[in-house]
C-alpha cells in the first residue's frame, strides 16, 4: 500500500521537480545571454570571450573569499567588478582597435572581431588555470539551507538564483526603456548613424554598453559559481551555450533570448529527467540545427 | 545498509568498473536499485540526486573523474541525505576541500595513499616532498607515477635492455616497495594478466575521508586515523 | 602561368627542397613533430578555401577532420581493412560530411552559419561520447596498423602530402574558380548577376575542403596509431587551425601552412614556460590580429609589392 501511494506522488512531483529546477537554471541561461545580445544589438560585436569573463567573475569571488577571507558579499561584488574590469577591457583593448584599424577591409572585421575576442578569451582562459590550476571552484552560497516547495526539497540558493536573475533582467529593462541613457543604447541599435547625427557620441555609447554587458555577466558568473561551480574548462561551453541561445532567440533580440533561454534551460532539465542524464545537451543541439534550417534568422530575430 | 545506486560518468574508463560494481554490490549485500550514467560535462546535477533519491538507496556508488567538485557541492547545497562512496578522483586532490568551500565533508573515496598516512615507509617523506616542491599534496597519480618510474627503471637494469619481451619479463618479477604498497603482477596466464596484485601485504588500497576539511584515512584499520563520520544532512541506515 | 616566375615559387621551392633534406640530419624527436605541423598545414589550408576564398565562417573544420579521421580509424580497427583503403574511405566520408556542412551554408550566413558548424562538432563530440564502443569514447580509439613505423618516411609522406595539397590548394584559388568564389563571398547578390552559379562553387568549395581535411586526418591518426576527441575533433584544436590560418595570413592558403608550422614549432620552444604556453601562443596571434591583420605572408608580400 505505501509503495503505491510514493509511486503516486512520485508520479505527481516530477513535473513539479522539473519545473523548479528548470526554472532556475533557464534563468542563469537568460542572464548569461541578455549581456551578450545586447552587445550584438548594439554594436554588431559577438564577444568570443564571454565564457571567459563570466569564469573569471566566478573565479575572483571564490579566491576573494576562500583565500583572503573577505566574506560572502564583498566576494560577490569583486567577482562582479572583476567581470567590469575585463569587459572593458575587452572593449579597448580587441574590439574597439579592430574596428578602428585601416588595415583591416570593413567587410572583415566581423571575422577579426570574432578571432580576436576569442583569442583574448583563451588568454583569460590560461591565465585562470596558471593562478588557480584548472579544478573546479565553487563560490559559497550567500544563502543556505532548503525548504520544500509542495513537497519538492529545493534549495534556498537556487531560488535565491532564479530571483536575482529576474531582478536583473527587470532593472535592465526599466534601464533600457525608462531612462535617458537607455533610449540612446536603443537608438543606437536600431541606427547608429542616426544617433550620430543626433550629436551623441557613438563610442561613449558603446562604453556603456560594454559596462553594462559586464556587470550582467560578472553576476551571471558569480550566480553560476553559487549554484553549479565553474572551471577554467567551463569557458568554451558557456560561450558557445550563449551563442546558441542568442542565435536561437534571434540576433540581438533581447526579449528573443530570453524565450530561447527558457527553451534550452527546461528541453535540458526535461532531458535529464525523463529520457537520460547522459544525453543532457543533444536535444538542444537538434532543436537549434532545425532552427537554423527552417527559420535562420532565429525565433524573434528581424533579418 | 541494503541498498545502491551506481552514479558513473559515461565515459570509456567506468564501463569495466561498472560491471565491476554490478557484481560485486549484491555480494556484500547491497542490492543495487538503478545506475545512472550522465554526460561527463555535466553541470546540472540536480536531475541526478533527484533520480537517484527517488529510488531511495542507502548509499550511492560513484564513478567520477572528469566531474567532481560540481557534483559534490551540489550534493550538500540540496541536501541529498544519502552518503557518497567510491571512485572521485578529484577527491584525491588536496585542494578538493578549499574548491569546493569544504561541501566535500563527508564524502568517501578510494585512494591508493593520503596525506600523512604511512602505508609504506616511503609514503610520508614523498607527500612532503612533493608539497615543498609543488605546494600541495599529491593526488592518487602522483602516487603512483612516482612508483611507476622507479620499478620500470629497476626492471630496465635487472632485463639490462629496453627491448619491449624483455623488460616484460623483467617487470613480471617485479617485486617493489613503493608509496602505495608492495607492488607486484600477476603472470601473463594468470586470470587477471599483468594486473597488480591486490591483498594484506600487498597493495591493499585505503578508503578515505574528507572531514573538516582534511583528507582522513578510515579504512583499512592499521592506517585508519578516524571512524567515518557525516555532516548532520546525512542520514545513514544502520549498517 | 605566371606563378612560376614570381618570388614566391622560388621561395616555395627552395623551402620544399631544404625541408626534404632534413631527415639526414635531425633527429627523430623533431621530425615526428614537423611531420604533425605538416598535417596541420593541410588542416589550415582547407579552412583558408572556405573562409578566406567562399567567405565562410567555418568554426568546425574539426568536424572534417574527425569525420575523415574516426571513420577510417573505425573502419581499420573493426575490419581490419588495409589503412590505404580506410584513408580513401575517411576522405569520402569527409566529402559527405562536407556536403552535410555546406547545406545550411547556402542558406545562412556570417555567425549564423558559424554557429551550425559549431553546433556540428558538438554533435560529433557527443556521438564519439555516446557510442563508446564503436569509438574508444574519451580513452581514444587504438589503430592497429600503420603505414609505416619508420621516422622519416612518416616525415617525408606528411611534407609530400603537405605540398602535393598546397599546389592544387592554391593552384584552385588562382584559378577563375577561386576568383569565382571570392567574389560570391564578398558580394553574392552581384556574383550572381554577373551568371555565375554560385551554388555550385560553393558545394565544390565545401567538397574541396572536406576531401584534404579529411585526408590530412585519416593520414594522421595512422601516422599517432590512435584517434581521440583532444587531437582530431575537439573545439580547440579547430581554434587552432583558425588561429594558424588567420597567423600566416587569410586568403594566401601558403600562409595557412606556414602558421600552422609556427604554432607547432613555437608549442615546443615555449615548451619550458610550461602552462603558460598556450597563454603566450595566443598572446602573439591576438597581436597580429590586432597589428599585422594580413598575417606572416601577407605582411611579407605587401613590404615586397612596396619595394
Amino acid at each position: 500500500m505505501t509503495n503505491v501511494t510514493s509511486a503516486a506522488q512520485k508520479a505527481r512531483m516530477l513535473p513539479l521537480q522539473i519545473l523548479i529546477d528548470g526554472f532556475a537554471i533557464s534563468a542563469l541561461y537568460a542572464l548569461g545571454a541578455t549581456g551578450f545580445t545586447l552587445i550584438f544589438g548594439v554594436s554588431g560585436v559577438l564577444n568570443l570571450s564571454h565564457g571567459a569573463i563570466m569564469v573569471a567573475a566566478a573565479v575572483a569571488a571564490w579566491a576573494a573569499s576562500s583565500t583572503f577571507g573577505v566574506g560572502n558579499y564583498v566576494g560577490a561584488v569583486i567577482g562582479i567588478a572583476t567581470a567590469l574590469v575585463a569587459a572593458l577591457l575587452t572593449y579597448f583593448a580587441v574590439v574597439q582597435p579592430i574596428q578602428r584599424s585601416r588595415r583591416i577591409a570593413n567587410e572583415e572585421k566581423e571575422i577579426f572581431v570574432l578571432t580576436g575576442t576569442l583569442l583574448w578569451g583563451i588568454m583569460i582562459q590560461e591565465v585562470i588555470a596558471y593562478l588557480f590550476t584548472n579544478n573546479a571552484k565553487t563560490v559559497l552560497p550567500i544563502v543556505e539551507g532548503v525548504v520544500e516547495i509542495l513537497g519538492v526539497r529545493t534549495p534556498r540558493n537556487e531560488i535565491f538564483t532564479a530571483l536575482v536573475c529576474c531582478l536583473v533582467i527587470g532593472l535592465l529593462w526599466l534601464l533600457v526603456n525608462r531612462t535617458k541613457m537607455g533610449k540612446a543604447v536603443l537608438a543606437a541599435s536600431m541606427n547608429p548613424r542616426g544617433v550620430t547625427l543626433l550629436g551623441l557620441e557613438l563610442t561613449n555609447i558603446y562604453v556603456v554598453v560594454w559596462a553594462i554587458y559586464g556587470v550582467l555577466a560578472g553576476i551571471a558568473g558569480v550566480l553560476l559559481g553559487m549554484f553549479l561551480g565553474v572551471s577554467s574548462y567551463s569557458v568554451g561551453p558557456l560561450t558557445a551555450s550563449a551563442f546558441s541561445i542568442v542565435v536561437l532567440g534571434g540576433l540581438g533580440s533581447v526579449s528573443g533570448s530570453l524565450i530561447a533561454a527558457f527553451v534550452v534551460g527546461y528541453l535540458e532539465t526535461f532531458t535529464a529527467y525523463m529520457i537520460s542524464p547522459a544525453y543532457r545537451t543533444i536535444p538542444a543541439l537538434l532543436l537549434l540545427v532545425i532552427v537554423m534550417y527552417l527559420r535562420p534568422q532565429g525565433l524573434l530575430g528581424r533579418r | 545498509m541494503k541498498s545502491a545506486v551506481i552514479m558513473s560518468e559515461d565515459a570509456a574508463w567506468t564501463k569495466p568498473l561498472d560491471v565491476g560494481y554490478k557484481d560485486c554490490l549484491p555480494t556484500v549485500g547491497l542490492k543495487v536499485l538503478d545506475h545512472i550514467r550522465f554526460s561527463p560535462d555535466t553541470t546540472d546535477f540536480t536531475p541526478i540526486f533527484n533520480k537517484i533519491e527517488a529510488s531511495k538507496p542507502d548509499v550511492i556508488i560513484t564513478g567520477i573523474s572528469h566531474v567532481g567538485v560540481q557534483p559534490t557541492v551540489q550534493w550538500k547545497n540540496q541536501q541529498v541525505p544519502i552518503p557518497m562512496f567510491g571512485i572521485s578522483s578529484q577527491a584525491t586532490n588536496s585542494t578538493f576541500g578549499k574548491d569546493t568551500n569544504n561541501a566535500s565533508d563527508g564524502v568517501l573515496y578510494q585512494g591508493v595513499s593520503g596525506t600523512g598516512v604511512a602505508v609504506t615507509p616511503k609514503s610520508v617523506p614523498f607527500a612532503d616532498a612533493f608539497k615543498a616542491k609543488y605546494g600541495n599534496y599529491p593526488s592518487y597519480a602522483g602516487y603512483t607515477a612516482y612508483d611507476e618510474v622507479y620499478y620500470i627503471a629497476e626492471a630496465v637494469k635487472r632485463a639490462g635492455s629496453t627491448d619491449a619481451d624483455k623488460l616484460v619479463a623483467a617487470l613480471e618479477k617485479t617485486d617493489y616497495e613503493g608509496t602505495i604498497g608492495r607492488v607486484q603482477f600477476y603472470g601473463k596466464d594468470d586470470a587477471f594478466t599483468h594486473g597488480l596484485k591486490y591483498g594484506k601485504g600487498l597493495i591493499t588500497g585505503l578508503m578515505l575521508q574528507w572531514q573538516d576539511g582534511q583528507q582522513v584515512a578510515v579504512w583499512p584499520p592499521e592506517v585508519a586515523k578516524s571512524k567515518i563520520k557525516f555532516p548532520a544532512f546525512i542520514k545513514v541506515t544502520a549498517n | 602561368m605566371g606563378f612560376f616566375k614570381t618570388r614566391l615559387f622560388w621561395i616555395s621551392l627552395v623551402m620544399v627542397v631544404v625541408a626534404s633534406t632534413l631527415p639526414l640530419y635531425v633527429s627523430g624527436y623533431i621530425l615526428g613533430l614537423l611531420t604533425v605541423a605538416y598535417y596541420f598545414g593541410v588542416f589550415a589550408m582547407s579552412w583558408d578555401l572556405l573562409f578566406g576564398f567562399a567567405g565562410e565562417v567555418n568554426f568546425g573544420p574539426t568536424f572534417l577532420i574527425g569525420v575523415g579521421a574516426y571513420t577510417a580509424g573505425i573502419i581499420n580497427n573493426q575490419y581490419g581493412v588495409s589503412p590505404y583503403v580506410c584513408i580513401f574511405i575517411g576522405a569520402m566520408a569527409a566529402v559527405i560530411a562536407g556536403f552535410v556542412l555546406a547545406l545550411p551554408a547556402l542558406r545562412v550566413r556570417g555567425p549564423y552559419f558559424g554557429l551550425t558548424t559549431l553546433v556540428a562538432v558538438l554533435m560529433l563530440q557527443n556521438f564519439i561520447v555516446v557510442f563508446a564502443d564503436l569509438t574508444g569514447g574519451e580513452i581514444g580509439l587504438t589503430i592497429p596498423d600503420v603505414i609505416t613505423i619508420s621516422a622519416s618516411a612518416n616525415y617525408w609522406i606528411a611534407l609530400g602530402f603537405m605540398t602535393v595539397s598546397a599546389a592544387i590548394l592554391y593552384g584552385l584559388s588562382q584559378s577563375p574558380i577561386g576568383l569565382v568564389l571570392q567574389a560570391s563571398g564578398q558580394d553574392p547578390v552581384q556574383a550572381g548577376a554577373l551568371g555565375f552559379n554560385i551554388v555550385k562553387h560553393k558545394l565544390f568549395a565545401f567538397v574541396v575542403s572536406a576531401f584534404f581535411s579529411g585526408l590530412a586526418g585519416a593520414l594522421l591518426v595512422f601516422y599517432f596509431g590512435t584517434a581521440s576527441v583532444g587531437t582530431v575533433v575537439d573545439v580547440a584544436v579547430g581554434v587552432n587551425v583558425i588561429v594558424a590560418a588567420v597567423l600566416g595570413g587569410r586568403r594566401t592558403v601558403l600562409g595557412a601552412a606556414l602558421g600552422a608550422i609556427f604554432l607547432i614549432v613555437a608549442g615546443e620552444f615555449l615548451r619550458p614556460t610550461g602552462e603558460l604556453a598556450t597563454f603566450i601562443v595566443s598572446a602573439i596571434a591576438l597581436l597580429v590580429v590586432l597589428f599585422f591583420p594580413g598575417g606572416f605572408l601577407g605582411a611579407a608580400m605587401s613590404r615586397e609589392a612596396r619595394t
